[in-house]
């Protein structure tokens, strides 16, 4: 079947109808690897060929479907050789994207969700192909464009997700993200997170406050605090022309309707911002408490 | 009104209240419609049983509303037939049951010859019908029960003209798919027929009917070890073919767009099919998945 599956595809793109073959021709190819699970590893290399040569002639959201489907089945069990792979694909598929997405992402915005949808899938699975990704400054800094101006909420979603878990890996340890590797090369890729969040910092801080006000969905406002609070302690967040001056900006920055907010308002935000303690360390307090009877042997507890 | 319109019609009204009385009188409507049906003398029509011709007494029209009344009320009678699991049989179950196993007999006869083309249809529909409300009994014990008379007495029915006597008869294989999948794939007759129906029916235009069955199907092969490559192998060579016809269609049908459309068209239903048929397939055991590995 495979060596006609992966004729399929360039013979779509050369008889110019993708658009019918591509999504029935991936949802096979998800089946087949649910099928034979592992089994499918030898046909991996040519079926990722066909994902990025097709993918390339037409970028398309199935075909980013099929993306996320190979790095669940494989991410798991991934080699450091795997993991730059899987960085590699990332970096193709968001490279083609970004370039059909062009200036106005928000005109497709299902390819736009599946982008960031796949992006926070390698964060979440597989975090090295994630950090050593040469296109992971961008994702995240597309993401954080997408707070305050996206209304559709399933690329909000997917960006706000990817952020958070974004987040969350450039603050955990080794064993926390369950790295294969040694602490060092997790602390290389907590930096390279840490240094593009930075940068995306001031976008996210303005994005979260406009969005707030103006252009969120109420149901994704929970998800805003779950996005931010990793985010808060972040070293280049906590240098003084990081979160403060992010935040200061964008509140004063925020349209006065009858009065409200007012000052002392804006002031109470900016200081509970500030002020908010670190989830993360807290967590790690949680991590470190001395085993339990129900904890123990479920590996929660460290010494 | 049509065949399809009078049923679901009779259904939604009539069947409410059939079954509220069967709940008070559980064996009242199953009895009654072993009488009407005569069933002592018949012979369903996936042999084993002796005689020959339609059975039992009667104008279609009464056997057919016998059958309906039946089914619209066994659920009544199978919560005192089946144990709820982990618990002992209800009193008089076997007492009770008996009454199921001729009265699926009945049902699985021949049509009487004398019936109208719309009669014939209306009494396999019904066949079809008390054959998926019977499907938790013939699980509990297929041999004894009927499971491969019954299973034949559907697969039978699935190309029939009528839209609602075949759609009755997808829900019944579909049915007892998820009911009996391991009773079905542990007989090779079986297995043989559920399959030798599926190659008759990939030709069916309706890719919704067509991925039904097909999965249906699956779920029966992915409890056997030996059936995925036969299962398997139509959906390969469908798709090569169909692969091949759009490889040229660039070529030979040239700038017309419609024309490649209309083979995209077919080869996505060609893929749907594929897909349909792996779909069920995610727990293989390892030699199934090694024959359906060696496949892809």
């Amino acid at each position: 079947m495979w060596p006609a599956w992966c004729g399929i595809a360039p013979a779509a793109v050369r008889a110019g109808v993708e658009a019918q073959v591509l999504p029935a021709l991936c949802r096979l190819a998800q089946e087949a690897l649910r099928a034979v699970r592992a089994q499918f590893a030898p046909l991996l290399p040519q079926t990722a060929a066909v994902l990025t040569s097709a993918f390339d002639a037409s970028p398309s959201a199935p075909l980013l479907e099929l993306a996320d489907a190979l790095l669940e089945a494989f991410a798991g069990a991934a080699t450091a050789e795997e993991a730059a792979a899987f960085a590699s694909l990332l970096d193709t598929l968001s490279a083609r994207t970004l370039r059909a997405l062009g200036a106005s992402p928000l005109e497709q915005p299902a390819l736009l969700a599946a982008l960031l949808s796949h992006a926070d899938l390698h964060a979440k699975l597989l975090t090295p192909s994630l950090a050593t990704a040469a296109s992971m400054p961008a994702l995240l800094s597309l993401a954080a464009s997408l707070l305050g101006t996206c209304r559709e909420p399933e690329p909000l979603d997917a960006a706000m997700s990817l952020l958070g878990a974004a987040a969350a890996a450039a603050r955990g340890t080794a064993a926390q993200l369950g790295y294969t590797g040694t602490e060092a090369e997790a602390a290389a890729h907590r930096a390279r997170l840490q240094a593009a969040l930075g940068a995306a910092g001031e976008a996210v801080v303005r994005g979260a406050i406009v969005g707030l006000v103006e252009t969120l969905p109420e149901p994704s406002w929970p998800c805003i605090a779950d996005m931010v609070a990793p985010m808060l302690h972040l070293e280049p967040w906590a240098r003084p022309n990081g979160l403060r001056a992010w935040a200061h900006a964008a509140l004063a920055a925020l349209p006065a309707t009858g009065g409200a907010p007012d000052a002392r308002c804006r002031e109470a935000l900016l200081t509970l911002l500030c002020a908010f303690p670190d989830p993360c360390t807290a967590a790690q307090r949680v991590m470190r408490r001395a085993p339990s009877a129900s904890g123990a042997g479920m590996g929660l507890a460290q010494p | 009104m049509g065949l399809e319109e009078y049923c679901e019609f009779r259904e939604a009204f009539l069947g409410v209240a059939v079954a509220e009385l069967g709940r008070q009188r559980p064996v009242a409507f199953a009895a009654h419609a072993v009488q009407v049906l005569g069933a002592g003398g018949g012979a369903h029509e996936g042999g084993g049983a002796a005689g020959g011709g339609a059975a039992g007494g009667g104008s279609w029209q009464r056997r057919e509303a016998a059958l309906f009344a039946a089914t619209a009320s066994v659920e009544g009678l199978l919560s005192r037939v089946l144990a709820p699991p982990g618990m002992p049989p209800p009193a008089a179950a076997a007492e009770t049951g008996t009454l199921l196993v001729p009265l699926l007999r009945a049902a699985l006869a021949p049509p009487p010859a004398a019936a109208s083309a719309a009669g014939v249809a209306l009494l396999l529909r019904a066949r079809c019908k008390l054959v998926t409300a019977l499907a938790p009994f013939l699980a509990a014990a297929p041999a004894e029960h009927g499971l491969e008379a019954a299973l034949r007495g559907v697969l039978g029915c699935l190309p029939h003209a009528a839209a609602t006597t075949a759609a009755a008869a997808l829900e019944s294989v579909v049915h007892l798919s998820r009911r009996c999948a391991d009773e079905i794939a542990s007989s090779e007759p079986l297995i043989e027929a559920l399959l030798d129906a599926l190659g008759r029916q990939l030709a069916d235009p309706d890719a919704e009917r067509r991925a039904a069955l097909i999965s249906a199907c699956g779920r029966v092969v992915a409890c056997s070890a030996s059936h995925a490559e036969r299962f398997v192998a139509p959906f390969v060579a469908e798709l090569q073919r169909a692969s091949a016809t759009l490889d040229g269609a660039a070529d030979y049908l040239g700038p017309a767009y419609e024309s490649r459309a209309r083979v995209a068209a077919q080869l996505a239903e060609r893929l749907g099919d594929a897909t349909a048929a792996l779909a069920p397939l995610r727990p293989l055991p390892k030699p199934a998945l090694v024959a359906v590995r060696t496949h892809l």
